[in-house]
C-alpha cells in the first residue's frame, strides 16, 4: 500500500463474520516484524497470511502485499552469511510465499 | 475432643496421607479426582494426567453462562473417563475455582513444575462460553505437554525414523489446539442442565433411582479443603456408568455417559478427539510389545474427530489428528502416508507440516522396491519447510540426512538419474547446513561457545 488506507479502506478488509480476521492478523504481525527487522518471524507470519488469502475473491491486493513483503524480508536475510534462506534460488526467494506453501 | 476420638482421627489421617501417597505415586492403571485450581493436583505416576478446567463466560450475556461453564466442564470429564477406560495408566482431574485461578497457562506451570513426573504427559481442556446475538456458542481448547524425562533435555520430537541409517524426525504442526465454537440451542442448554442435574452425584447402585451424595464441586470451587484433591480409583465401566472407589469409602458409581438431550459427542467432537490424544500420548512411545487395540481405538477416535464436517472449521486442528494417527500408523508399520499430505494441504503454512510429509513420503519411497528417490525434489519439499520457518532445527537436521543419503555409495541405485545432484553440489550444501545449524545452535546457546 503507497498510501495509508482510510478507516472505510481497512473496515472493507473485514469480511460480515470476521472471517477473514486470522489473515489480517498474521499479514499484520508479519508487517510489524518486517518494521522491526525481524526477518525470520516476518517471513513466517507473512506466508501464513497469504495462505489464508489464497484464492479469497476481493482480497487479492492484501495477498500481493504479503508476498511482496515476504519476498523482501527474504531478500533481507540473504544479506548475511550462514541463513537457512541462503539455501534457496533467487526464483525461490523472488516468489518465496507461493514456493513455501505449494507442494 | 477426647483422647480416643483424637487418636482415631489421627488414624483416619494417617490412612488418608498413605492412600494419596499411594494413589500419587503408584496408581492404579486409572484414576479421577476433583481439584481445586488452588492446589492443582496430578497422579504423579500416571502416564498421561488429563485436566479439565471450567468453561467461563467471555464478553456480555444477559444470562450467566459461568454455571453452564461448570455444569459442561463436569459432563466432560465424566464422558472422557467413560470413553478412556479402553486405555489404561491415565488420572483425569476436574479442577474448579475462579477464572483467575484457573488460567490454563498458570496451572499448565504449576502442574509441570511439580505434578507430572519426569517423562509423563499432560493435557489440558478448557473453553469459553459467549454470547452472539441471541446465540450462546460454547468453544474449547486444547494444550499438550510432555515433561522431559531425566535423560533428556527437551521433549523428544513425535516422530523419529531411520532411512538407509540416516534419521530423520518431525513434529506435529500444533501441540496448542482450537476448536471450532460450536451453536448451543435453548433445548440444549436445558439438557446440559438436566444432565448435570443426573451426573453431580455419587450413587450408590448405578441406576437413578439408588441412593446417592453429591458430588462436592461447590466445595472445590470455595476452596473450602483445597489442599486435598477428592481422589477415586476407576474400578469399571457398567453400561453408561462407572464404577469408582475412594478410600475406605463402598464402590459407588457415576453416571458418565448421557445421551438424553444432548450428546456431547455429537455437539462437541472435540470430545472424540481428546479420546484419541489421550490414547495417542499414553501408547506412543511404549515398545516393543504395543497394545494394538488400544492404539486402533485412539487411531479410530482421532480419524473420526478428522472426519467429522466441524473439524474443517479448524483446519489446524484437523491436521494435528491426522498428524497424530499417521504417527500411530507408522508405529504399527501401516504406511500414513496420505494423512501428512492432507495435514499438510490443511495447514500449507507450517514448516513441521509439511517437514512431516516429506519424511514419510522419503521412508515410504526408500522401502518401496519399485520406486526410486528425486533428490531435486525432495530437496526443494525440505527447503521449502525451511523458509516457512527459517529457525526450525528439525528440518534443517532431515536436510542434511537427507544429503547424506544421497551421497552413499549404496543408496545410488535408488535415486532417479532425472533428479540426480551432483557430488560437488551435495558436499558444498552440506558445508553450507552445517555452518548454518552452527549457527543457529551458538546463536541459541550464547554461553557454551
Amino acid at each position: 500500500m503507497s498510501v495509508k488506507p482510510t478507516s472505510d479502506q481497512i473496515l472493507s478488509f473485514f469480511d460480515e463474520r470476521g472471517a477473514d480476521l486470522k489473515a489480517f492478523y498474521m499479514v499484520a504481525a508479519g508487517a510489524q516484524a518486517f518494521a522491526d527487522h525481524q526477518w525470520n518471524p516476518a517471513v513466517h507470519f507473512l506466508c501464513k497470511g497469504a495462505s489464508f488469502l489464497k484464492g479469497k475473491a476481493g482480497r487479492e491486493d492484501l495477498l500481493g502485499y504479503a508476498n511482496e513483503l515476504a519476498s523482501s524480508a527474504a531478500q533481507e536475510l540473504r544479506k548475511t552469511n550462514d541463513v537457512s534462506v541462503s539455501l534457496m534460488s533467487a526464483d525461490q526467494v523472488k516468489n518465496y510465499c507461493k514456493f513455501a506453501t505449494t507442494r | 475432643m477426647s483422647a480416643r476420638t483424637s487418636t482415631a482421627g489421627r488414624c483416619v489421617l494417617c490412612a488418608i496421607v498413605v492412600w494419596m501417597a499411594a494413589l500419587c505415586c503408584a496408581p492404579p492403571a486409572q484414576a479421577g479426582a476433583i481439584a481445586s485450581c488452588r492446589a492443582p493436583f496430578g497422579f504423579g505416576g500416571a502416564e498421561v494426567n488429563l485436566v479439565v478446567l471450567p468453561y467461563y463466560q467471555e464478553g456480555p450475556s444477559p444470562v450467566d453462562l459461568n454455571g453452564t461453564g461448570t455444569q459442561i466442564a463436569l459432563l466432560l470429564k465424566l464422558e472422557t473417563l467413560f470413553r478412556a477406560t479402553a486405555f489404561d495408566r491415565w488420572g483425569i482431574i476436574l479442577m474448579t475455582g475462579t477464572k483467575r485461578e484457573c488460567d490454563p497457562d498458570l496451572i499448565a506451570r504449576r502442574m509441570m513444575a511439580s505434578e507430572i513426573r519426569p517423562g509423563g504427559r499432560l493435557i489440558l481442556l478448557w473453553g469459553k462460553l459467549y454470547q452472539q446475538d441471541d446465540d450462546i456458542y460454547v468453544q474449547s481448547y486444547v494444550r499438550f505437554f510432555r515433561r522431559p524425562a531425566p535423560n533428556e533435555s527437551a521433549p523428544p520430537v513425535q516422530l523419529l525414523m531411520e532411512v538407509g541409517g540416516k534419521p530423520f524426525s518431525g513434529d506435529v504442526s500444533s501441540q496448542d489446539l482450537v476448536f471450532p465454537p460450536e451453536l448451543l440451542t435453548r433445548p440444549e442448554l436445558a439438557a446440559i442442565q438436566n444432565n448435570f442435574a443426573k451426573s453431580a452425584f455419587f450413587y450408590q447402585q448405578p441406576n437413578l433411582d439408588a441412593a446417592r451424595r453429591p458430588i462436592p464441586l461447590d466445595q472445590f470451587r470455595k476452596c473450602m479443603q483445597c489442599q486435598d484433591p477428592l481422589a477415586f480409583t476407576v474400578e469399571a465401566r457398567q453400561g453408561d456408568w462407572i464404577r469408582v472407589k475412594q478410600i475406605d469409602g463402598p464402590e459407588e458409581y457415576l453416571l458418565a455417559h448421557l445421551e438424553e438431550g444432548l450428546s456431547l459427542n455429537r455437539r462437541l467432537p472435540e470430545v472424540t478427539f481428546v479420546q484419541g490424544l489421550l490414547g495417542y500420548l499414553r501408547y506412543q512411545t511404549v515398545s516393543p510389545q504395543r497394545p494394538a487395540a488400544a492404539m486402533k481405538l485412539a487411531e479410530d477416535a482421532l480419524m473420526r474427530y478428522a472426519s467429522r464436517e466441524e473439524a474443517a472449521r479448524e483446519p489446524e486442528t484437523k491436521a494435528v489428528a491426522l498428524q497424530l494417527a499417521g504417527i500411530l500408523d507408522s508405529a504399527e508399520d501401516r504406511d500414513p502416508s496420505g494423512k501428512f499430505d492432507t495435514a499438510f494441504q490443511l495447514a500449507p503454512y507450517s514448516s513441521d507440516a509439511r517437514n512431516l510429509a516429506v519424511i514419510v513420503e522419503l521412508n515410504r519411497t526408500f522401502h518401496s522396491p519399485e520406486s526410486k528417490l528425486r533428490p531435486r525434489e525432495i530437496v526443494d519439499d525440505f527447503v521449502a519447510a525451511v523458509a516457512l520457518d527459517p529457525e526450525n532445527p528439525l528440518v534443517l537436521a532431515n536436510l542434511q540426512s537427507f544429503y547424506e543419503l544421497i551421497a552413499s555409495p549404496g543408496v545410488q541405485g535408488k535415486i532417479d538419474p532425472q533428479f540426480t545432484l551432483k557430488p560437488e553440489e551435495i558436499e558444498s550444501r552440506l558445508t553450507q547446513i552445517k555452518a548454518i545449524r552452527k549457527k543457529m545452535t551458538a546463536q541459541s546457546n550464547p554461553g557454551t561457545n
